[in-house]
């Protein structure tokens, strides 16, 4: 990972140094400090949201379970309480976190591989497809059990990323085209959706639906968390190996073809780790809205436009962020669970206005 | 040896852009594309980088078809300043310029001394030294162009292929740049639309019109009122100002708009 020290040339004075980075971007510091910090409020953070909820656990007795389970120590805690932090809150903070990382992956790689600020797996319709596929698949019977509605939305989403893209690729995609596309598709599957839940569904399913639409982390378990935490590395992996290229598709294809990068394949294996590490997360947690469009922007107004930086970052981000918004869904109005996808649209929407006044003073 | 462009064709959308054209530029020399808009400058550019494959026809990179050659070792050799390249994002003048260095660099990003060092003097060339902690959206029209042109040198082509690198700069930076080219250890192939600039900078000067070569050679060879009038459809004045026979266009102002009634005027 490149250090502070690529901001330096050789051989030059030290006052010419500074001089040329007069004005560059506000920098918290070199990338090790950032990761470290980053590790350790996310610890922290699961940490503490673990402890909260209608049954009050303390921080030490938590560290106490996980040292536990992890075979590390033998301290005697009551039954109840390690039933609830390593069976419930637990697995649940852990899959907050892995879709956390993931969406803001995806955002952030969407937006540079269309070079939209505001592409995201959200806005591109990916979640509204993958709800579509989620009720037919409880329509058609073939579902019923957790599995068979989480095929469906993989499946969904899959369809529905296509279908954006290839429209977009035959509207001859200019950068708004993708998002306009987005929209087109978000309406259709949306439609598609009430169509199946009004036609098909008994009231007591289509709550079931809805609530799974806002997005959902209610009754993870740990393979739920191996399962989306296993996708979200994968994906911050994948993303950390073409930061190179990633980078170079500021100025568009033709620059980054110059520059040496394969564009067509690049974009495309990008895009089909976007689209399996987004149906992933959607199938499992439902859709959850605004954490890859607004996180991105975030880490870059923290980092500036390096991707070496900004995936890092921003995957950090994201899952604090989502083991918050979680906690607090759970415990706002306990014992009624807010869906997780409100927490986010409520956080999400005004910093998004907030970064697009603050875009339009500055242009 | 540098690149080698034999009887290259090129249909795109059903019209012949590139017809039949050949250009065996010299290793280190400044070779300048003119002809009207349209003419094909910009599509024989975007072959040259193997940005497309031409219909018919070889391209030759130091002897090796270059459609053939690994895209990253293509950008070791060959860097390319195309019109109105913008981005949206928040990126820094230090940024732009260091992604010249991306062919250079190995999988995982690791910046190297020499990447610093290439940043660094690419800065240098263009003046823009003091400015590399500045935003992309704050920089004038002339400073962007300036930032490519240091992107592409921090590259270390052996090949710089330019398409109106001076459009946007106001003089004193088109004669400054233009220097600057004509005398890097580099081959330079640039579209251009300044008779007089081509004149003054380089070796040797390719004019093509609806994708064919209409004329080739040294600029006062090849710079002449009559083939002005065929290329341009305009009446103009040829001057030999100095001792190493340089040449100077002026144009006449009854050439304009000939084809149109007075009134429009």
């Amino acid at each position: 990972m490149p250090a502070e020290t690529t901001e330096r040339p050789l051989a030059i004075p030290s006052q010419t140094t500074a001089e040329s980075r007069r004005g560059a971007h506000p920098r918290v510091g070199p990338i090790v400090v950032l990761v470290t910090t980053g590790i350790a409020l996310f610890v922290l953070s699961v940490g503490v949201a673990v402890t909260l909820g209608p049954a009050d656990v303390s921080l030490v007795n938590v560290r106490d379970i996980v040292s536990n389970h992890l075979g590390l120590t033998d301290i005697p805690v009551r039954v109840s309480e390690d039933a609830i932090v390593w069976q419930e809150r637990l697995p649940r903070a852990l899959v907050a976190a892995a879709c956390g990382a993931g969406l803001g992956l995806c955002g952030a790689m969407l937006q540079s591989l269309l070079r939209n600020p505001l592409a995201d797996p959200f806005v591109l319709g990916i979640s509204s497809g993958a709800s579509t596929g989620a009720v037919l698949i409880g329509v058609l019977g073939l579902g019923g059990s957790v599995v068979g509605l989480s095929g469906g939305a993989f499946i969904g989403a899959v369809l529905s990323f296509m279908l954006v893209l290839l429209l977009a690729r035959y509207a001859n995609a200019g950068t708004g085209s993708i998002v306009l596309a987005g929209v087109a598709s978000t309406q259709l599957f949306t439609a598609l959706t009430s169509l199946v839940t009004f036609g098909f569904v008994d009231s007591d399913e289509a709550r079931g639906v809805m609530f799974w639409l806002l997005g959902s982390l209610e009754g993870m378990r740990w393979n739920d968390v191996a399962l989306t935490g296993t996708i979200a590395l994968a994906g911050t992996v994948a993303a950390l190996a073409q930061t190179r290229s990633l980078d170079a598709f500021a100025f568009g294809d033709d620059v980054a073809a110059s520059l040496g990068i394969h564009v067509s394949r690049t974009r495309i294996v990008l895009l089909v780790v976007t689209a399996l590490v987004t149906a992933t997360l959607v199938s499992v947690a439902g859709a959850i809205g605004f954490v890859g469009l607004v996180l991105p922007h975030a880490a870059r107004l923290l980092v500036g436009q390096r991707h070496a930086r900004v995936i890092p970052m921003t995957a950090t981000m994201g899952a604090i962020l989502m083991v918050w918004v979680d906690a607090v869904s759970r415990v706002a109005f306990a014992p009624t669970p807010l869906p997780v996808g409100v927490g986010t649209a409520l956080v999400g929407v005004p910093v998004f206005v907030v970064l697009l006044v603050r875009k339009r003073t500055r242009a | 040896m540098t690149l080698r462009i034999d009887s290259v064709s090129w249909r795109r959308g059903g019209v012949l852009v590139v017809n039949d054209v050949t250009l065996h530029p010299r290793p280190g020399e400044t070779v300048g594309l003119l002809g009207p808009n349209g003419s094909g400058k910009s599509s024989l550019l975007r072959l040259m980088q193997a940005a497309s494959r031409p219909d018919a026809g070889s391209i030759l990179l130091d002897g090796e078809p270059i459609s053939t050659l690994p895209r990253r070792a293509v950008a070791q050799r060959i860097a390319a300043v195309t019109q109105q390249a913008e981005t949206d994002t928040d990126i820094t003048v230090h940024d732009v310029v260091r992604l010249g260095r991306t062919p250079h660099r190995g999988l995982w990003g690791g910046a190297s001394a020499r990447d610093d060092a290439a940043i660094y003097e690419a800065l240098d060339r263009v003046g823009l030294v003091d400015q590399a902690g500045r935003f992309w959206r704050s920089l004038s029209g002339g400073e962007r162009q300036r930032a490519h042109i240091a992107r592409a040198l921090a590259q270390e082509p052996r090949e710089l292929l330019l398409d109106e690198p001076t459009n946007h700069l106001d003089i004193r930076h088109q004669l400054d740049l233009l220097h600057l080219i004509s005398t890097l250890d580099v081959t330079s192939i640039i579209a251009l639309h300044d008779l007089n600039l081509a004149a003054m900078f380089c070796d040797s000067i390719l004019v093509l019109k609806r994708g064919r070569v209409i004329a080739a050679g040294e600029p006062r060879d090849v710079l002449t009122p009559p083939l002005i009038r065929e290329v341009y459809d305009i009446e103009a004045d040829v001057t030999v100002v100095n001792e190493t026979g340089g040449v100077s266009v002026s144009f006449k102002r009854s050439s304009c708009y000939r084809s149109l009634p007075a009134t429009r005027l």
